[in-house]
């Protein structure tokens, strides 16, 4: 367009979509401008007949699906009415969900005899209320329709009872047991491990292998080193006033995440005086979601983490004398430890579970030098509390040498997919094929399954009994919702069936646990979910005296970390996790954190790294009228002699020379969404062929080599995007302050009102410069006032605010609305053209001045967007069918049946929070029997031609206004949780009545740190936001 | 050649022309009117049922409460159907032989469940809770019609959403207290009905009302009609300020009851 430079940047925001809007802003002006950016694939080889015919078409299909004639309904009422079974009613159900290897306490709704939701439980630390999308999309796994039906022995119907007649058989005819092997993934329930030690006695030959490929291998080697046995690290970060990050995730990675962001966040906003927040260094390999949150974010290479550890030491005076590692900002280490050393015992370490045992054994070694470890403090060291912790990768390797060399007669396989899951070098499918029995028991009809003589169909966790320990040492209970959709038994009932115990589910896991008394106590038990009483679930009899135990020395004779060339990381999935939730598509079409891919996955590099292999960054001007954003360079990558051939993403933030792939993708038999298809439908690419038995995780020495291929991935980044035109260049859509700035009266930072960081004022005024010549715009209005101003007391007024000092950027608000609003997914192709359906989304930006943006390692923003329930709603005015209207309580009502698609309001939304259905993207939920039992039955499934967006979750605001009118009371404040706000994990959405000072969302709109997005467009937002808060050090710029 | 058009003509077009102007209003008028009407609504047609179960046999002549079968009307949005074994507390004991109770017996037996017809409905995207109605006093059969009255049940009420708005609008116009109402009726030589009517809930109302017609009581005028679920103009208009102030005594949010959200999500 020939701008210059000058004008070029001058018209940039501080805060960037991506590189491409710093790069080449005209071409993100056009996808926020064009409603449809690709509308040249779309009409390939259409004249203008053919669209005549086509609205035709339209036309009459149209009118003919106006008519329907319904068939008389029935009514099937109970023969025998169950007690409590209510038609319609929900129930709450406390059972046990499962993160890592670890338990999980999860609240279980039921309607109708059908688990339809799974939310945390607020009364134990491992959710504290929260939950993390793979959790929640556990519902969807439940009803997934490619899973395993009925067992199956070498492709061919059988009974369970034949199928565990035949199993016991060859069991007993193992003698001793010798040639019997259990693998499993970590055995968590001590009922199924009471189980395995009875089998024990019988067979004292046998022997059990654990594996998954998301295991604490690398944490629990590092505690031998540090302390000689298996402890695993409790954080209280509520205690912690200073966290120094490894490469770790806490917020969102392990098996502790939803207690962790938890407890972060409330150490994120400071006092009246500005004191009180913690402060947070994240040394980083990639950026992840603690790397949003932190502070000070460094980059640094997985080689260099033990270096970075060492040199925090003998900075602290901790011995040794470790330099600095090259390419490390030093100056940010130097920082680090001043504060750490300031905050002596408030200061903590904390390492990625990806990083090689030393760096965890030296992290846990320096927090106990710090003297930041024990009760009260910082990070509390206990016993593993899983009943047989073991080491993975070890265990695995074992079990392919004694398959190999012929040693295994009978393979039990409990749960988990080996032949996928396992490191390629091992070749698991090769050992597989010479066990003469080989047991399945899973979810699909898998990889693993596929080489099985019996492939045994598994119980979901809400079918079965079962139990687990969570990381905090408390026991959960699981119960289940509903009886087995098909023929299905869980591992406790089928390890206790080939052991000729009948016992039902419910009496294995009773007999495990000592009662006082021997129903009441049991019943209270199933209401929480957890063994423990209340009061003590925080406070864990499990905690041992470990401190001190640890062997300080250690730090300096550690084995440093030798790598050459590149460096490698294969890390479970943002989504997907190690492939469990392959055939997941929520979490398939869930945007990853942070690069908001969807459908694939991809090798994330820097900048300067995809500059130096050659490939084209997304952004590149040969791109500028391609129909697809996000058309990749692909590259071969190997490693270890094996090799690999990925798209590869440009990941701002990144450390130079440093790859990053994540693992659950390229599955060949995985259901109708997990099993890869190329290009058109998504399915990534196999990490697992590049890993090794001995470096599963982390490797050295890879090579890569760009092959000329071309791949299109799916990414949302750009979708939905508000619109910067030149003009508006100062709105800001996110704002941030400090501690001192916010304690001296400055909620928006030093230039807030000037949109621009330092240095780039001119032309602006002092006051509100930012907003247009209408002013700020609060109460200016050619309309007249609206009801609830005339009559404020006579109508509740909802409202939302969501708190950016928490919002971690995990998606988990995604999932949770998906779920609860019965949100279609639209799949690859349709992600690629923007038509996502998702009525919450995150976006992420990159903060630069105005002039520059760091490209090395900018900071990282998120900002969750939802329908901002305007006041003077631009969407409504512009509905020529009135399908879009206020409620008196302020909501921005969308009413499905007027809608006609003419998505004008979709055209004027200022905040694109609107998501129109192009095609009949719930037609799956209508087709698919058992995806009918998914739809939550309070909210409608939408058809095509329909908009749609967030409702503040209206049947629960109803529900919640016909309880309190048959109490004759008002809504109590907090009463109303939308999906969004139950399941952040941090705590970052507050919603209520707005109208009565005491409420919590009244104060939140109170709070100095409030503002609206886009406040100067007048359109009164009730959703509104509160600043982000950032503590950098003094000395330092973040 | 002769005339092609001969004067007749000229009245078929001009007949032609008026028609087709009229035809138009004609059309929309009959479809609305086909719309509206109980061939398209199935309003007060009786439909065929596994058991010909008689709401006139139970309610009024024996007087059994509604809420001895719709059980959870006053708690949950759904009134409930009654499970086989509610039909068979009694049925076990008095007309044990009846063939029209045999798929009643059978059921029992064999715990398959009785499928009725479904005869009030509204559409999968309407979410209705009669316990909300209930506790505002709105009687049965305003929305059912007189159901003491059907052999078989029909359905007493088109459920258009016009329908609906109309009382969601306006519910001034339904909202009745008949403990005033009783109070009134009180000089009519009617002395027992009315006994502690004062204390009378909304609620409670709807239901004494139902006791009053099983035990054969004299009705008053406004009883009456809503009995026999009249509910159009059902108040004289005089009243219609104490009606308002009956609105605001019970708490009735007139403004929101329209909102859309408010049935629809």
């Amino acid at each position: 367009m020939g701008k210059s430079n000058e004008e070029k940047t001058g018209a940039s925001p501080k805060f960037y979509k991506g590189l491409e809007q710093y790069e080449a802003p005209e071409l993100v002006e056009s996808w926020a401008e064009d409603e449809f950016p690709d509308r040249k694939s779309l009409a390939s080889g259409v004249d203008r007949r053919d669209v005549l015919k086509m609205i035709g078409g339209a036309a009459l299909t149209a009118a003919l699906t106006g008519c329907r004639f319904q068939a008389p309904r029935k009514i099937v009422p109970f023969v025998q009415q169950p007690e409590g079974a209510i038609a319609g009613t929900r129930k709450h159900y406390a059972t046990c969900a499962f993160k890592d290897g670890y338990a999980l306490a999860v609240v279980a709704d039921q309607v109708d005899g059908r688990p339809v939701r799974i939310d945390g439980n607020p009364l134990h630390p491992s959710t504290m209320g929260g939950l993390d999308s793979q959790t929640m999309a556990e519902i969807l796994n439940l009803y997934d329709p490619d899973r395993l039906q009925s067992p199956r022995h070498l492709n061919s119907p059988i009974s369970w009872i034949d199928s565990i007649l035949k199993i016991e058989e060859a069991l007993n005819q193992a003698g001793n047991g010798a040639g019997i092997a259990v693998l499993s993934e970590t055995v968590n329930s001590p009922t199924l491990a009471r189980l395995g030690a009875e089998m024990k006695k019988k067979y004292p030959g046998m022997r059990w292998f654990q594996y998954e490929p998301a295991h604490r291998d690398n944490q629990r080697e590092g505690s031998m080193l540090a302390t000689g046995s298996d402890q695993i690290s409790v954080y209280n970060f509520g205690e912690a006033d200073v966290i120094v990050s490894i490469d770790a995730d806490p917020v969102m990675r392990g098996p502790a995440s939803l207690n962790y962001a938890r407890q972060i966040g409330s150490r994120r906003i400071p006092d009246a005086n500005g004191n009180g927040m913690s402060r947070i260094y994240a040394f980083e390999s990639h950026p992840n979601a603690f790397g949003i949150t932190a502070d000070h974010r460094r980059r640094i290479k997985p080689s260099q983490t033990l270096a970075l550890v060492q040199a925090i030491a003998s900075q602290l005076g901790f011995g040794g004398s470790a330099a600095v590692p090259q390419g490390v900002d030093a100056k940010a280490v130097e920082t680090a430890v001043k504060d750490l050393r300031a905050n002596m015992g408030r200061g903590v370490l904390i390492a990625g579970a990806h990083l090689p045992p030393q760096v965890h054994a030296a992290v846990m070694a320096l927090n106990s030098a710090m003297g930041s470890v024990g009760i009260g403090k910082p990070v509390e060291y206990r016993a593993n509390p899983n009943p047989m912790p073991t080491n993975h990768a070890k265990d695995l390797e074992s079990l392919v040498t004694s398959m190999t060399s012929g040693q295994v007669s009978i393979l039990l396989i409990l749960g988990g997919n080996p032949v996928y899951k396992a490191p390629a070098d091992l070749k698991f499918a090769e050992a597989l094929g010479k066990v003469p029995l080989k047991v399945h028991l899973a979810m699909h009809d898998d990889e693993t399954g596929y080489l099985c003589d019996y492939q045994l169909p598994m119980s979901h966790f809400l079918e079965a009994w079962g139990d687990g320990k969570s990381y905090f040492g408390s026991t959960v209970i699981g119960q289940p919702l509903v009886d087995p959709l098909y023929d299905t038994k869980s591992a406790i009932e089928f390890l206790a069936a080939i052991n000729g115990n009948p016992s039902d589910a419910r009496s294995l896991v009773r007999a495990t646990y000592t009662m006082s008394s021997p129903n009441g106590n049991w019943k209270s038990l199933l209401a929480k979910g957890f063994y423990e009483s209340i009061s003590q679930v925080f406070e864990l009899s499990s905690r041992t005296a470990s401190e001190g135990a640890v062997n300080v020395s250690v730090l300096n004779s550690l084995a440093p970390i030798s790598a050459q060339g590149m460096e490698l990381l294969v890390l479970p999935d943002p989504t997907i996790h190690d492939g469990r939730h392959s055939n997941n598509m929520w979490l398939q079409e869930t945007p990853k954190v942070i690069t908001n891919l969807t459908w694939d996955n991809a090798l994330l590099v820097s900048l300067a790294t995809a500059e130096k292999l050659g490939v084209k960054a997304p952004y590149d001007k040969r791109l500028l009228g391609v129909p697809y954003y996000g058309k990749a360079d692909m590259v071969t990558v190997s490693v270890n002699g094996a090799s690999l051939e990925v798209p590869v993403w440009v990941n701002l933030g990144q450390a130079d020379d440093v790859l990053v792939l994540h693992m659950g993708y390229g599955r060949t038999r995985a259901g109708d969404f997990g099993t890869k298809k190329g290009e058109k439908a998504g399915g990534g690419f196999n990490a697992n062929l590049l890993r090794t038995a001995a470096n599963p995780t982390w490797m050295s020495g890879v090579e890569v080599k760009k092959t000329g291929n071309e791949y299109v991935l799916a990414n949302v980044q750009h979708h939905n995007t508000i619109d910067y035109k030149k003009e508006d260049r100062d709105r800001e859509i996110l704002k941030e302050t400090t501690p001192a700035l916010l304690a001296a009266g400055k909620p928006f930072g030093e230039e807030h009102g000037g949109g621009h960081g330092g240095g780039h004022g001119e032309g602006h005024g002092a006051e509100d410069p930012g907003f247009n010549e209408f002013g700020k715009g609060k109460d200016i209005s050619m309309y007249p006032g609206l009801d609830f101003e005339k009559n404020p007391e006579k109508n509740y007024q909802w409202a939302m605010t969501i708190d950016l000092s928490l919002c971690t950027g995990c998606n988990a608000c995604v999932t949770a609305c998906q779920a609860e609003n019965n949100i279609p997914v639209v799949g690859k192709p349709a992600v690629q053209r923007g038509r996502e359906m998702h009525w919450i989304r995150v976006d992420r930006y990159y903060k630069g001045d105005g002039h520059h943006l760091d490209m090395d390692n900018p900071p990282i923003y998120v900002q969750p967007v939802t329908c901002m329930h305007c006041e003077q709603a631009p969407c409504e005015p512009v509905c020529p069918v009135a399908a879009t209207v206020h409620s008196h309580e302020g909501l921005n009502q969308m009413v499905y049946n007027r809608c006609v698609g003419t998505r004008y309001c979709s055209n004027n939304c200022p905040y694109k929070v609107r998501r129109y259905n192009f095609f009949h993207f719930s037609q799956r939920a209508d087709n698919v029997p058992v995806l009918k039992m998914l739809q939550n039955p309070d909210v409608t499934v939408r058809y095509r031609g329909v908009m749609e967006k967030c409702t503040y979750c209206v049947q629960r605001i109803n529900h919640a206004r016909v309880e309190a009118k048959r109490e004759d009371r008002e809504i109590r404040d907090g009463e109303i949780k939308t999906a969004c706000q139950v399941a952040c994990p941090s705590g970052a959405i507050v919603f209520g009545d707005m109208r009565k000072k005491e409420n919590a969302v009244a104060q939140t709109r109170e709070d100095a740190r409030n503002y609206m997005m886009l406040e100067e467009l007048n359109t009164r937002p009730r959703t509104s936001y509160l600043s982000r808060i950032r503590n950098p050090h003094p000395e330092m710029e973040a | 050649m002769g005339q092609i058009f001969k004067p007749s003509a000229n009245s078929i077009a001009s007949i032609s022309l008026l028609a087709a102007a009229g035809l138009p209003v004609v059309l929309l008028v009959t479809g609305s009117l086909i719309t509206r009407s109980p061939a398209n609504t199935k309003a007060f047609i009786p439909l065929d049922q596994p058991v010909p179960f008689s709401h006139k046999h139970h309610v009024k002549e024996l007087g059994i409460d509604c809420r001895y079968c719709h059980n959870t009307v006053e708690e949950q949005a759904n009134a409930s159907v009654p499970a086989t074994e509610v039909c068979m507390s009694c049925h076990s004991q008095i007309w044990t032989n009846s063939p029209m109770l045999e798929p009643v017996r059978n059921s029992y037996e064999t715990g398959k469940p009785i499928r009725w017809t479904k005869v009030n409905a509204v559409p999968d995207f309407v979410y209705f809770d009669h316990s909300i109605h209930i506790k505002r006093g709105i009687n049965c059969n305003t929305c059912h019609g007189a159901v003491q009255e059907m052999a078989i049940t029909w359905k007493g009420k088109p459920f258009s959403m016009a329908w609906c708005l109309d009382c969601h609008k306006n519910p001034e116009k339904y909202m009745l207290d008949l403990n005033a109402m009783g109070g009134d009726s009180h000089g009519d030589g009617h002395g027992e009905g009315d006994h502690g009517a004062n204390m009378l809930t909304p609620r409670e109302q709807i239901f004494e009302l139902y006791k009053k017609i099983a035990a054969g009581e004299k009705l008053t005028e406004v009883e009456h009609r809503i009995a026999e679920g009249h509910t159009q103009h059902m108040l004289p208009s005089d009243d219609i300020h104490k009606q308002y102030k009956l609105m605001e005594e019970r708490g009735i949010n007139v403004t929101q009851l329209a909102d859309c959200w408010v049935c629809h999500r």
